[in-house]
């Protein structure tokens, strides 16, 4: 449990919480190990859940008419399904182990829980999020070509 | 009773109807008794004044003994039947409460949706279970006590006409005056009173309504302006309140007064009497008695009034609120219902709010019987007001719905539950048994019927199987049965579990290895608690249950022997420390709990043995505290309990301790355990678990499919399925059902239709709580099964499940704006082609 204490302090999201709430998500937080080719979550399932990913990779991928197109790797220290905690939100991907890994799972319910604890969280978790969201938007800015810069704007919706 | 209600509706029946409703014969029985006790009080009376007049004065001892016996065997014969009166008036109140009760709740039941959207489940509640009590009290009263009362009166007043006319008539004469002066105050009071149950409600309403406001109160500190308003409220009911008592006592004094003057009279009038040899002193002494209980029935009879009064009021305001037509008819059937095809025809359908709101807002159109229809749009469009006037859960304003050419209106709802099958998007699941629930309603389908169910609506468990699998909840039944525990005497399923254990074994166990831990000698299991793992048994002995080991002072000896007591104690304190750090202060939320060492009711009573083990050694907590940190300490199971581990030099020890443990016990006492074997079965753990011999390893979460197909494969070789999947039906699913997940739930509520075997079936969104696996497995169902044998009428939210659908209807804002196949529709490139792919 110390150990996820440790991992989880360094996710941006809980970044803000007080010392109180991340014992106690440490405490929640499940350990997972999936063997190569489980899958987390389908297309269209509303899974409510994040994970933090202790080791191996995970891959994003969606399927597009008949074959599999892998859109993205996560490796260890990636948090992922931050979103997805806050309210229902069906996947619009698929993600699943690409190795055999280890995941921190947090599931919608004890997120909400917390947060109905720990009333300040709710604002410190938006504006983690928000932050996060901006960076990420900046990044995709600089980094995107011209022709995809119509796909941005995630930040003024 | 069926009469009844088509004459008068419940509610409007009077407050005597239910006293005498099934209790006839009870009230003439009583009518007997109260004629024999009223007998039984004035004999008393007569033998105190022959006592007086013939025995004493005339000093005749046996007439004395013989008077007296007569009395005692008159009192006391009295007391007896009073006693009988009063079992019996308590009976009938019982009766008349239950009967009035139950048909108000079934009448309750029946009443239209919309009455229940604007009724709190409190006020039926409190209705049904504290108004009514009043008024069934004085059900109990409302025959016996005004006649027993009446008649004393009436007999003593006789038997003092009979004794002297003329004295009789002179404290008689008191009566009167009381009839005239207690109503005048009764009616007083009874105004009063009406003040201040009105006021009351006021002042209640007004600190509902501060409370709930108390927000805006503070936030603008209006505390004094709100402080004023109930100031003001509540003067006004202490001065209300202080008039009423006044009246009340007033009754009380004035009625006390009145009768008070009775031994006046009889003593100035009839000791001027006596003195002119008029009466005898024994007449008078009767007289004095028959005058003094002359105020009793009197007094009785006065309560009654005020309980009558009260009773009426409460009874008619309750009723008054259920006063309302039920929607549908809902006569039983007198044949089976006519088989039905299943065609469906719906015209111009309106359907109006009580406010004028339209909802539906004339559609039209037409399914042929096995056609599937889905019903999408945007929210609010009225897809579920469509489907739930199909499903007969309220009546359509105008318009028409017909199946087979009958008009839905005129089916009365047993004969429309026999046809339709209806699936919402949040079913209810109700407290019981996965099969209870399995078969609610069909049960109350073939129960409205007179005629025997024909063979296809005959139910046996493979049928019941079929279903689950059907929807996809097999898997989960059996897994209830497989986590089950057998009859400690049940030898039968034991033996069996015991063959299929060894199966497993041969076929299985490398298979699973990496998902399960199996038990073995030598080997701390981590998925176990301390003390099995020290045990590595069980005791058919109650001292030496799992849960009152830490109490046992024979097994704490042996820790001790075993220098695992210290330890032990040292790892309780380690785990009350790390759940009050980690849980202390926050709410007691099950989910918090759920992997904590120490339950919510106990955490402060950790915290106040940490406190004190801060200044004091450890001798020094009290008996209780040791044993409730040892108790922590047996309970602990590192891979649920994570907030703790198990220091490796106590797990070496424990190891050690197993090996010795046997014999320890033999010399405490034989059988008072048995180890683990491979060849017995452990009661007291899982059918699963015995199966397994070992327990499954958490945080795996593809172990889990791996491991049902194979037991499931095992089970079916062994033939043993069905046996299981029973065990797994008689799961209890907890208040409305909060032990299944909402996609089990929803499974369950699908089956229950199923079962039934309607030929219309309504989906609600039923499906949205599944996964997409579920989902496409209700999907096949509909597609291979019902296609053409059962009409579908589904609302869906998710577009990609509808091309299988036959028709699709697009609704927005009341009313049908595309209709057609799923092709037509797309082609056509409306409406449902922007909800697929969006505004271009």
């Amino acid at each position: 449990m110390q150990q996820n204490l440790e991992l989880l302090k360094d996710v941006n999201l809980f970044s803000f919480f007080p010392d109180k709430a991340m014992k106690l998500l440490a405490f929640l937080a499940e350990r997972t190990r999936l063997a190569t080719g489980d899958i987390l979550f389908e297309e269209g399932d509303d899974h409510g859940r994040a994970y933090l990913i202790l080791s191996g990779q995970l891959s994003l991928s969606k399927q597009n008419n008949d074959e599999r197109v892998v859109i993205q790797h996560y490796e260890e220290g990636d948090f992922l399904g931050s979103f997805s905690l806050l309210g229902a939100m069906p996947a619009l991907f698929t993600l699943q182990a690409s190795t055999e890994t280890t995941v921190l799972t947090i599931n919608r319910e004890q997120f909400s829980k917390i947060l109905e604890q720990f009333p300040e969280t709710t604002k410190l978790s938006l504006k983690a999020l928000l932050k996060e969201l901006n960076q990420w938007e900046r990044k995709n800015l600089y980094q995107a070509e011209a022709c995809c810069l119509g796909r941005t704007g995630a930040t003024v919706l | 009773m069926k009469q009844d209600k088509a004459a008068t509706p419940i509610t409007e029946k009077s407050l005597f109807y239910w006293a005498f409703k099934d209790n006839l014969k009870l009230q003439i029985i009583l009518l007997l008794i109260i004629v024999l006790i009223v007998f039984a009080r004035v004999i008393p009376l007569e033998m105190q004044k022959r006592i007086i007049n013939d025995s004493i004065a005339l000093r005749n001892i046996k007439g004395l003994f013989l008077y007296c016996a007569i009395y005692i065997i008159a009192i006391t014969t009295a007391s007896a039947l009073k006693l009988a009166i009063n079992y019996l008036q308590a009976l009938i109140g019982e009766r008349a409460m239950t009967t009035m009760r139950k048909d108000l709740y079934n009448h309750i039941l029946t009443l239209s949706l919309g009455f229940f959207r604007t009724t709190q489940p409190g006020m039926v509640v409190s209705s049904l279970m504290t108004e009514l009590s009043t008024a069934g009290t004085f059900a109990g009263m409302a025959f016996a006590v005004p006649v027993t009362n009446i008649l004393t009166l009436l007999a003593f007043s006789g038997y003092l006409l009979w004794l002297n006319p003329k004295l009789a008539g002179a404290t008689l004469l008191i009566y009167p005056a009381v009839f005239f002066v207690i109503p005048i105050l009764q009616k007083k009071a009874n105004e009063a009173n009406k003040q201040r149950v009105d006021l009351s409600r006021t002042v209640s309403s007004q600190i509902a309504e501060s409370i709930s406001g108390i927000h805006e109160i503070q936030v603008h500190g209006a505390y004094r302006q709100e402080g004023r308003k109930f100031d003001n409220l509540a003067e006004q009911l202490k001065k209300i309140r202080i008039r009423w008592s006044l009246f009340r006592f007033g009754i009380k004094t004035a009625n006390n007064y009145f009768v008070g003057l009775g031994p006046f009279v009889v003593f100035i009038f009839g000791g001027y009497l006596v003195m002119h040899g008029e009466l005898a002193l024994g007449s008078m002494v009767a007289f004095l008695s028959a005058q003094e209980k002359l105020f009793d029935p009197w007094k009785e009879l006065i309560d009654f009034y005020q309980t009558y009064q009260d009773a009426s009021v409460r009874y008619r305001r309750t009723m008054s609120y259920f006063d309302s037509v039920p929607e549908f008819s809902i006569a039983p059937l007198d044949a089976f219902a006519q088989p039905l095809a299943g065609s469906l025809e719906v015209n111009n359908l309106i359907y109006e709010t009580s406010d004028g709101h339209r909802l539906l807002n004339g559609l039209t159109f037409s399914l042929g019987a096995g056609e599937h229809l889905a019903v999408v749009g945007y929210s609010g469009g009225g897809k579920s007001t469509l489907i739930q006037c199909i499903g007969k859960m309220f009546n359509y304003t105008a318009g028409s719905i017909q199946l087979d050419n009958r008009e839905l209106s005129t089916l009365t709802k047993y004969e429309s539950i026999q046809h339709i099958g209806y699936i919402s998007q949040n079913p209810f699941i109700f407290t019981g048994s996965i099969e209870e629930n399995l078969l609610y309603a069909y049960k109350a389908a073939t129960e409205a019927a007179v005629a025997p169910p024909t063979e296809e609506m005959k139910i046996d468990l493979d049928r019941m199987i079929l279903v689950l699998q059907q929807v996809g909840l097999f898997v989960d039944v059996m897994r209830f049965g497989l986590d089950s525990f057998i009859a400690p005497d049940d030898e039968k399923t034991a033996d069996k579990i015991l063959r299929i254990r060894h199966r497993f074994r041969e076929g299985f166990e490398v298979k699973l290895a990496d998902y399960v831990e199996f038990y073995s000698q030598d080997d701390y299991h981590v998925n176990s608690n301390v003390a099995e793992n020290i045990l590595f048994g069980t005791s058919p002995k109650e001292a030496f249950s799992y849960s009152l080991l830490s109490d046992n002072a024979d097994f704490r000896s042996f820790l001790q022997s075993e220098d695992l007591l210290q330890p032990l104690f040292n790892l309780g304190i380690e785990l009350a420390g790390q759940a009050v750090d980690i849980l202390a202060g926050v709410g007691t939320v099950d989910l918090f709990f759920k992997n904590s060492p120490v339950p919510a009711d106990r955490l402060e009573e950790c915290e106040k043995i940490l406190i004190r083990l801060k200044k004091h050694p450890f001798s020094s907590l009290s008996s209780q505290n040791q044993s409730f940190l040892l108790s922590l300490a047996l309970n602990f199971t590192p891979s649920i309990h994570t907030m703790s581990r198990l220091p490796r030099q106590l797990k070496e020890s424990i190891l050690s301790a197993r090996k010795i443990f046997p014999q320890w016990s033999q010399s405490i006492g034989p059988d008072l355990f048995t180890s683990y074997r491979d060849t017995s079965y452990i009661h007291g753990q899982s059918i699963l678990n015995n199966i397994f011999f070992g327990r499954i390893k958490p945080g795996l979460p593809h172990a889990q499919e791996i491991i049902n197909q194979s037991i499931m494969h095992l089970l079916v070789e062994q033939d043993y399925l069905e046996k299981i999947a029973a065990f797994g039906m008689h799961f209890q699913v907890g208040t409305m059902g909060d032990r299944l997940s909402g996609g089990q739930k929803q499974k369950l509520a699908i089956a229950r239709v199923l079962l039934k075997q309607p030929k219309i079936i309504l989906m609600d969104e039923a499906t949205s709580a599944l996964d997409n696996k579920s989902q496409a497995r209700i999907q096949r169902l509909m597609t291979t099964r019902w296609k053409g044998k059962r009409t579908v009428i589904a609302a869906v939210h998710r577009m990609d499940i509808i091309e299988s659908f036959d028709k699709v209807a697009v609704m927005k804002a009341g009313k049908l704006i595309e209709f057609g196949t799923y092709q037509e529709l797309i082609a056509q490139k409306g409406i449902l082609h922007e909800l697929i792919y969006g505004r271009k």
